[in-house]
């Protein structure tokens, strides 16, 4: 009972608990809060205390002394260790709420990958509980993302999302509020910036850090040959000679690097173009697919799987919001009853 | 090409339509319609329709925007301007709700947090602990009082209900006393007051009614002298009686008490022949009576005893407590006002 009169002084909240970001969605004032998913715990004796979360904790990652360790709780979408993640929805559900008069119990929608199984979603559920929510939904994620690409999900046609967060890919072919064919597969952002570290360790003897990889994905990374050429310069420790060295990357060698890893992306969206009803598979041929997620953001991928797959492909706008905006708007229609958009936990 | 193209925007910028910005950049650099619709993978009729701000062939606007956008990144112009141009023709009709930026929200003081909190909490225990005093106080005082007229039912054991009035007007209350020896049979009834017709009493299980006169003169003496009847205090009733020692402890208890009971609240009488002024409380702590009181003229007042008497000028003051006077000299104290306990 008190926990309904704290969800008066809440609002409700849509999060996308991603592996590589979190991002909460309130309603009426949008995005509001877009962090790292990292939590850097502090060891003391017995004691764990939480150090820092988000933004601050990232900037920890790899550069930790030895009684602080910067987890990254959640792993493939789901959730890796339990307790931390709630600890960080704890934190992040406090840091929207402004108000510190009572402890905020919204009602919160958490995206799921279509793919996770009842045992993952239940950890997520269990997880925002004990974060302080009053009640928890479950939203699968490619639905949110393709209503927060503004896709037409409630019509009787068939939309194909492509949604590659940071350490699944979710496609998804959806038609009347419900998804016809979903497939996940456990590539995404942190697989290139993995195919990143290991070339570079191939071809230059040198090890790099997550934040060096993701930085390298950021600025000369691409998907398709044939765009402008793009060089960058990175320091990593030399295993010959065991001393920090420096290097230039230029975007070709990016594109090999990730070469592999954006076959398995393109290998997937033609099997789910194979398995879809040739009515919505004619659906997606004359209107396309839509990518949305971080990984929508690297360069020339929507050219890369046009020119596989013979379809047109967009790049939603502002695709790294698009999941928890989608959820935000799911939100709302929760009030109108449509709870079929609703992923059963 | 880019100094068309640069040409281009800034001249066509604000007023032109998408379509026409495209379609402009496109013939700039010398692609047919074909060409760029086999690029994007899209039919060439959509093609045409984006150059001519025609969108039927794309009913969903999602799409719209993502094709123009795409359109313009292959033909390398800004894929900003153009939507913002589309935006201007047909933003209104399909506003989405906006992205707000990320504000990271301050970090909230712990301790602060907790002050208020312990504050709210001792504000709260506060406020329920005076409505409880409120409430219990409302309570004591709306109890409803003992009133000391009302008609008392006395249901006898031969089954006839019989109802006492409690006494009017100058007569004192009356006090009927039956005892009942089990053994021997026989009733007694005493009437205190001598002036006072013997009230009916009713005891006894053979339903035997006695007149007050079959008594002997002992007995009657003995009951007023010891008998208090609404302490109901069924020993004193026995030795009233004066019935045989060890038939005492036979004593019908129940029908003692029920005549104690219908005994009803005692009357104290007072006549000033001085000014005073008098405070009595009863046994509920209720004032039942109180004021200055002018000489030569005398009250009354009943109620549950013990009394709690005070009276001022107590020298000027008659009281007669159950008909019999009561002397205020032995209680006044050097200032003249008796303070004292009557019926305990």
């Amino acid at each position: 009972m008190f926990k309904r009169l704290r969800g008066l002084f809440s609002s409700d909240l849509s999060i996308d608990l991603g592996t590589a970001n979190t991002l909460i969605y309130v309603r009426g004032r949008g995005i509001v809060l877009d962090e790292p998913s990292v939590v850097a715990i502090r060891q003391q004796g017995n004691m764990r205390t939480v150090a820092a979360v988000g933004i601050d904790a990232k900037r920890m990652l790899g550069r930790t002394p030895g009684n602080i360790t910067a987890i990254r709780p959640m792993k493939d979408g789901v959730i890796a260790d339990f307790t931390v993640t709630e600890q960080m929805l704890q934190h992040f559900i406090r840091k929207v709420h402004q108000s510190t008069f009572l402890t905020p119990s919204p009602r919160v929608l958490v995206c799921v990958p279509c793919m996770s199984t009842q045992v993952e979603r239940r950890a997520i559920k269990e997880s925002a509980e004990g974060a302080g929510a009053r009640e928890v939904f479950l939203i699968e994620e490619p639905m949110a993302a393709a209503i927060g690409a503004g896709l037409p999900v409630e019509e009787a046609q068939g939309s194909m999302v492509v949604d590659i967060g940071g350490g699944t890919s979710e496609i998804a072919i959806i038609s009347l509020n419900g998804v016809v064919y979903s497939e996940s597969i456990r590539v995404g952002g942190d697989r290139f910036d993995e195919a990143i570290t290991a070339y570079v360790r191939r071809h230059y003897g040198s090890l790099i850090g997550e934040a060096t990889a993701e930085r390298i994905k950021e600025e000369i990374g691409c998907a398709y040959p044939g765009g402008e050429l793009r060089e960058i310069d990175v320091r990593g420790r030399n295993l010959a000679e065991g001393i920090p060295r420096s290097f230039t990357l230029n975007s070709h060698e990016a594109l090999d690097a990730l070469q592999e890893t954006l076959g398995a992306i393109v290998t997937a969206v033609k099997s789910a173009l194979e398995q879809s009803p040739p009515e919505l598979a004619s659906d997606i041929a004359e209107r396309g697919l839509v990518l949305t997620g971080g990984g929508a953001l690297l360069r020339d991928l929507d050219k890369l799987i046009s020119e596989e797959t013979g379809l047109p492909v967009i790049v939603a706008e502002d695709p790294l919001t698009c999941v928890a905006r989608g959820g935000g708007k799911a939100l709302e229609m929760i009030d109108q009853h449509t709870f079929e958009l609703l992923s059963s936990d | 090409m880019s100094d068309m193209h640069d040409n281009d925007t800034v001249d066509t910028a604000r007023q032109a339509s998408p379509g026409d910005m495209l379609r402009n950049e496109r013939e700039n650099q010398g692609l047919s319609v074909e060409e760029v619709a086999t690029s994007l993978n899209l039919r060439p009729a959509v093609v045409y329709g984006l150059e001519k701000d025609d969108y039927e062939q794309v009913p969903v606007a999602a799409y719209r925007r993502g094709y123009l956008r795409a359109y313009a990144r292959l033909l390398g112009i800004d894929e900003q301007g153009v939507l913002d141009a589309y935006r201007d023709i047909n933003g209104s009709i399909e506003t989405e709700r906006r992205v707000t930026p990320v504000k990271p929200a301050k970090q909230p003081s712990r301790l602060g947090a907790w002050l208020v909190k312990l504050v709210t909490l001792v504000v709260i225990v506060g406020l329920a602990g005076l409505t409880l005093v409120w409430w219990q106080s409302r309570e004591s005082t709306g109890l409803p009082g003992l009133s000391d007229n009302e008609p008392v039912a006395v249901d006898t054991l031969d089954g006839t209900p019989v109802t006492e009035e409690p006494a009017e007007g100058d007569t004192s209350g009356t006090d009927a006393t039956g005892a009942n020896s089990a053994g021997s049979d026989t009733a007694v009834e005493t009437a205190i007051d001598e002036e006072m017709p013997p009230l009916p009493a009713e005891d006894s299980e053979m339903g035997l009614t006695d007149d007050a006169s079959t008594t002997d003169a002992g007995q009657s003496s003995a009951a007023t002298a010891g008998d208090q009847p609404t302490g109901g205090d069924s020993e004193q009733s026995d030795v009233a009686a004066n019935t045989a020692e060890n038939a005492a402890e036979d004593t019908d208890n129940a029908a003692a008490s029920t005549q104690a009971d219908a005994a009803g609240p005692d009357v104290l009488e007072l006549s000033f022949n001085e000014q005073s002024w008098t405070e009595i409380f009863d046994a509920n702590d209720d004032r039942i009576f109180v004021g200055l009181q002018s000489a030569g003229s005398s009250a009354r007042a009943e109620g549950v005893p013990p009394f709690r008497l005070t009276i001022g000028n107590a020298s000027g003051v008659e009281l007669r407590y159950q008909g019999k006077p009561v002397d205020l000299d032995e209680y006044a104290g050097s200032n003249n006002v008796a303070r004292f306990s009557l019926g305990e």
